[in-house]
């Protein structure tokens, strides 16, 4: 996160979310047996929803504390145009880039290669696809010894992963 | 007591097997701690998913073993380039860097070898001293004793750990405590937010939860600011303690060792802040205060003893009340149950041995950071030159692998994986993660707690007003969310600006 506005400008906007999400705990809650459980009275103090409610309402509490002190430190203040240069300037923003890649990559391997493909396979993919992403030795784009380093370290080290966790610690693959 | 039984165990433990997996798993801590970005609590965790099939007396000497000597390890690239392996050992920079630049490297490492042997054996005898008032005190708390101090915890870890507002850390907390409410609960079998996903209904699983917080968020912020330059050429210099200048320590070593005792005791609050603290206190009574941050070898060895004592400050609310000090103490707590010990009250009395064995492995961890760190230094230099965009993914796969390893299905690796990206986007708007996974840890004892106490007073929350430590801990309540806990965060942040430096947002 950049600058203390746009922090403040951040927390507004979750704490606002937060708020919603208070308030459907709260709801949700609510909606539990309170003063009957499976067609039997029972007292309110034994309610599953009891523990959801209070939580539910503080989150709501100190959500507004985040966001009252968000606006006593001007998150409205041009508000619009910050989230609009913001956009602008996604495309040239590497930071979010580079978290965005990694986070794709290993969602990639969570939910498409585990699995669903061998583990071995999914694995050095998923390897290789990681380190040739973010691996840029001497700030070089592309270096043959690098390479090769990489195209090692995702065949041998998913194999001596996948090797100590199925032998050492008898778990089998997925 | 406990000092006896503790003695006979550390003779007991002294054969092959439990000698190997103590030394290899402080060993592969101590990679942890060095290398920029991988945690205590990853390392606990890790290997709490791949030694949850091995004995239980196994599996804890392991735990103990990697979570000593990752406390430890971020002391030497700390020292070495500057960099802390974990935030734990962010106030040892300072001192310990400028150490290195003036040729002293391998005299801080070994000072502060030492005299994280120190703090860990100081941590886990105070441990063993407090542990039977702490058992007779754990007994006589209620339900509602133990609601509030629920509560009370995932307060003051949201206060403490939180660089930007409290209430940030709360919101963290309270997530935690919701995420513990999903699944079918006990007292009435009722299905919690589960939205008709069968794999929700046994609850969620904390271990694949706290990977991905702790794991994911490492990994991407450390590809993102990758620098190809991590270690150049480091010189150790000379590898030998001053033994007669950490004998006029004493004080010193005593002082950060009480602080590192108290502060790890505190719910959730861990070494970093431990050690911010000690380094704070070493600052203030110095005669030379403003020697520090020029290479004061005292601001090497405060934060050292303060961050290893804390780990036995952090275990005592772990075995008496099932309540962890630090979030690799909650990583430990959670290997714990996987393993079928029930800590808290009685613990003591269904595994008698129990609190002896763990002060023998705390004490044998001690002596291996000694041994493996000083044999180490020159292997972790090579570690240091591992670049970070090759050994993350590896990491990534460990994590993933070990998510998995728990429950044998891919739905715990997706958890750990949406946790994460969660966790990610919190710490990224200074949200603090470790309440969060506190949260989750007490969040069954919060609620089960506190409907257990309000049917002993059929619903009369005055009740509660009538026990002295649930009046004690109402207070504490209040104090955290009006006090702002001012009285521990001012000096800890007063610490900060005086050092003039903001140890890192991640984990500990």
């Amino acid at each position: 996160m950049g600058s203390r506005e746009n922090l403040r400008r951040a927390d507004l906007v979750t704490a606002l979310l937060l708020i919603v999400l208070g308030g459907a705990v709260l709801w949700q809650a609510l909606e539990m047996p309170w003063t009957k459980s499976f067609g039997m009275p029972t007292k309110w103090y034994l309610s599953p929803g009891l523990f959801p409610a209070i939580l539910g309402v503080l989150l709501i509490w100190f959500a507004a504390q985040v966001a009252l002190r968000a606006l006593r430190e001007g998150a409205l203040r041009g508000f619009g145009p910050c989230v609009l240069q913001l956009l602008a300037g996604l495309p040239r923003n590497r930071a979010v880039w580079r978290s965005a890649l990694a986070l794709l990559l290993i969602g990639a391997y969570v939910l498409l290669g585990l699995g669903k493909l061998n583990y071995y396979l999914a694995t050095s993919l998923f390897c290789l696809a990681m380190m040739a992403a973010f691996h840029r030795p001497g700030g070089r784009f592309f270096d043959l010894r690098g390479f090769g380093l990489i195209l090692a370290v995702s065949l041998l080290g998913p194999l001596a992963v996948g090797q100590v966790f199925s032998r050492a610690f008898q778990v089998p693959l997925p | 007591m406990y000092i006896f039984d503790m003695l006979h165990e550390i003779a007991g433990m002294l054969s092959p097997v439990p000698m190997l997996v103590m030394f290899a798993s402080t060993a592969l801590g101590i990679v942890f701690g060095v290398l920029p970005g991988l945690t205590a609590t990853l390392a606990v965790a890790l290997l709490s998913t791949i030694t949850f099939r091995l004995s239980q007396e196994t599996a804890l000497i392991a735990l103990i073993g990697a979570y000593v000597g990752a406390v430890y390890g971020a002391s030497q690239s700390a020292i070495l380039i500057g960099i802390p392996g974990t935030s734990a050992a962010a106030a040892t920079v300072r001192d310990g860097h400028r150490l290195a630049k003036q040729g002293r490297g391998g005299e801080a490492i070994a000072n502060a070898t030492f005299a994280s042997m120190i703090g860990t054996i100081f941590g886990l005898v105070v441990m063993m001293l407090v542990m039977p008032l702490m058992v007779r005190l754990a007994l006589q708390f209620t339900s509602i004793e133990f609601f509030l101090l629920a509560l009370f915890g995932v307060l003051i870890c949201g206060s403490l750990t939180s660089e930007d507002m409290a209430a940030k850390g709360w919101i963290a907390g309270i997530l935690g405590l919701l995420v513990s409410t999903v699944g079918i609960e006990t007292i009435q079998g009722y299905n919690r937010f589960t939205f008709g996903v069968p794999e929700l209904m046994g609850g969620i699983e904390f271990v694949p939860v706290i990977l991905g917080a702790f794991a994911i968020p490492q990994i991407v912020r450390g590809l993102r600011d990758l620098d190809p330059q991590t270690a150049g050429r480091l010189e150790i210099g000379k590898l030998l303690p001053d033994f007669g200048f950490l004998r006029r320590c004493k004080a010193l070593i005593a002082r950060s060792g009480l602080i590192g005792v108290g502060i790890g005791s505190i719910p959730g609050v861990g070494e970093d802040i431990a050690a911010w603290a000690s380094y704070d206190a070493a600052k203030r009574a110095d005669d030379d205060p403003d020697s520090f941050g020029q290479g004061n070898m005292r601001g090497v060895i405060a934060p050292e003893v303060a961050a290893n004592s804390c780990i036995g400050g952090a275990i005592i609310p772990v075995l008496t009340l099932a309540v962890p000090g630090s979030p690799p103490a909650a990583m430990l707590l959670g290997a714990m149950w996987l393993h079928g010990l029930r800590p808290g009250p009685m613990l003591a009395s269904e595994n008698p041995e129990i609190i002896a064995q763990i002060g023998a492995y705390l004490f044998w961890g001690a002596i291996a950071i000694c041994v493996c760190g000083l044999i180490l230094v020159r292997l972790t230099v090579l570690a240091l030159r591992v670049p970070a965009s090759i050994f993350l993914p590896m990491v990534a796969v460990v994590s993933v692998l070990g998510s998995y390893a728990l429950g044998l299905n891919t739905f715990n690796v997706m958890l750990m994986f949406a946790f994460g990206a969660v966790a990610y986007l919190l710490e990224e708007m200074k949200y603090p993660v470790a309440p969060l996974v506190i949260g989750l840890i007490l969040g069954n004892m919060a609620d089960v707690g506190l409907r257990r106490a309000l049917l002993t007073t059929q619903g009369d929350v005055l009740a509660f007003l009538e026990r002295p430590v649930a009046l004690v801990f109402l207070g504490l309540i209040l104090l955290s969310l009006f006090g702002r806990a001012g009285w521990l965060k001012g000096l800890i942040g007063a610490g900060r600006r005086r050092i003039g430096m903001r140890p890192r947002s991640s984990g500990k």
